[in-house]
């Protein structure tokens, strides 16, 4: 405790650099109103005696309990294990899965090769407990014309998906929706959550040819949630 | 990665208090208060308007968030064994917290090592997918440092009480301090993980001289989007069921030809 003495008398306050800062008291009465804090104010070195304040102005809730955890850098955590393979008899499909990332241009990667589903590798994990599994393959590339995936579009609703991942664990799902939507007015955002109830999303293309465009001008997405 | 829109600030491995934890006290306009605590030594009680909040707070703990209505909060931090806040170490200070905002109150030692507080705004703009933020805070008792991700220096020459921070592809990054301009690593390295979608806040914290220079982490979720677009379908399908039909109608048509054709190409009768 070698710096307590003379400090405990002292408020000592140093203003953020480019945040938001830490305002003296006020010396005697009531507090002063506050300017906002701005990181241009000056370094306060003055040493105004430490005393006790009035109340603030806006009123402390009654606070639950509040969780304190130790901040120190740990070993970081062994990742969950990924999709390995996803089976989904009612379409014929039975395929293996690959972690993808984002391309370039900031859409999803998806495997060149329709044979293989490509799991956006910052959706939750088969294993995870929140969130949406995002998964998409080509409806057909040149590899392979015609992809397992190709069939989504005759999904049904209560259908049975299987996901296997890299480490052996089944999680099952049921399709409880299907949808072909406009790539260029598509809103992508209900479908990539992080949080929330647990999903699986597979996406494949379909709808018009664009022969300009060499691409489908649809995605179809089939979402499916947790089975038993 | 998208997340939704309520921001809640986590520590490695728990689960959360954000606004579902505690119905009836949190309203949606609520600042969120982190307090971390970066004095080495010292266990401290930590006061907010008077009341006792946070009880024997260790050094390295990072607590909350704390939902609060928009405000000015004084803040005082006393030893561990304080009677009240009358004599506290740290403060009291006013923290001026505004509505929806996000932020980290650090107690911690000034660059000369006295025991100081500084509130620092996190930022909770969204990043693109497939990064995260990285935010440094130097909060230690030490010079100017540079940070260090694997041998790369990614911020420099920062100092007590500033932050710097960056946005880079979600990943595991290897990272050091070391005075600025040097390579010599005073804290780590240590691995970081920039999660996707995420804002992770590193505390350089502790004291050179002391010897016990050290990191400390907080994570703000919810700051993800989603990808641009999902690009299946860049090969066309050839519908084998259309393919099919085609070759039926095909053969409806030869067989036809056939019998057309044969009644005219049949030999006439042969006379002897």
């Amino acid at each position: 405790m070698n710096r307590l003495p003379g400090i405990a008398a002292v408020a000592l306050i140093v203003l953020g650099g480019a945040t938001s800062s830490v305002s003296p008291s006020a010396a005697g009465g009531p507090l002063a109103p506050m300017g906002v804090a701005t990181a241009s104010a000056p370094a306060s070195s003055s040493l105004s005696p430490m005393q006790r304040t009035t109340p603030a102005p806006a009123p402390v809730q009654v606070l639950p309990e509040i969780q304190v955890k130790d901040a120190r850098v740990k070993p970081v955590a062994q990742a969950p294990a990924a999709p390995a393979r996803i089976r989904y008899r009612g379409i014929g499909a039975d395929m293996p899965a690959s972690a993808v990332g984002i391309a370039r241009d900031g859409a999803m990667e998806v495997p060149d090769d329709a044979a293989i589903a490509g799991w956006y590798r910052y959706s939750a994990a088969p294993s995870q407990r929140s969130g949406s599994t995002i998964i998409a393959a080509h409806a057909g590339s040149i590899p392979t014309p015609r992809g397992p995936l190709y069939d989504l579009r005759a999904s049904r609703a209560g259908q049975e998906i299987e996901i296997i991942d890299t480490r052996g664990a089944v999680t099952r799902w049921k399709v409880d929706a299907v949808q072909q939507l406009h790539k260029e007015t598509l809103d992508l955002d209900p479908y990539f959550l992080d949080t929330g109830e647990r999903k699986l999303v597979l996406f494949t293309c379909g709808g018009r040819w664009d022969a300009a465009r060499q691409s489908y001008e649809d995605n179809i997405i089939v979402t499916a949630i947790p089975a038993g | 990665m998208r997340k939704t829109t309520t921001i809640i600030a986590a520590v490695a491995g728990f689960s959360m208090i954000g606004l579902g934890a505690a119905p009836g006290y949190a309203a949606p306009n609520d600042a969120q208060l982190s307090v971390f605590h970066g004095v080495p030594d010292l266990p401290v009680d930590v006061y907010v308007n008077g009341k006792l909040t946070l009880d024997d707070f260790k050094p390295g703990d990072m607590a909350g968030p704390l939902e609060l209505a928009e405000g000015t909060y004084t803040v005082a931090i006393t030893a561990a064994d304080a009677k009240d806040d009358s004599s506290p170490a740290i403060g009291p200070v006013d923290l001026k917290l505004a509505a929806g905002g996000n932020y980290t109150a650090a107690a911690h030692l000034s660059a000369d090592g006295k025991p100081t507080a500084t509130l620092f705004t996190n930022d909770t703009s969204k990043v693109k997918a497939g990064d995260g933020r990285l935010t440094v805070r130097h909060v230690a008792a030490a010079p100017a440092v540079d940070v260090l991700a694997g041998k790369d220096a990614v911020i420099t020459d920062l100092s007590n009480p500033n932050e710097s921070k960056l946005d880079l592809p979600a990943g595991t990054v290897s990272a050091s301090v070391a005075a600025t301009g040097t390579t010599k690593a005073l804290i780590g390295p240590a691995d970081v993980m920039v999660k996707e979608g995420t804002g992770t806040i590193v505390y350089a914290w502790g004291s050179l001289d002391d010897d016990n220079l050290a990191l400390a982490t907080q994570s703000i979720a919810g700051l993800g989007s989603a990808p641009g677009g999902v690009p299946t379908g860049t090969a066309e399908v050839k519908d084998p069921m259309a393919a099919q039909g085609l070759l039926v109608g095909f053969g409806a048509i030869l067989l036809a030809g056939f019998a057309f054709f044969g009644r005219k190409l049949r030999p006439a009768t042969i006379r002897k």
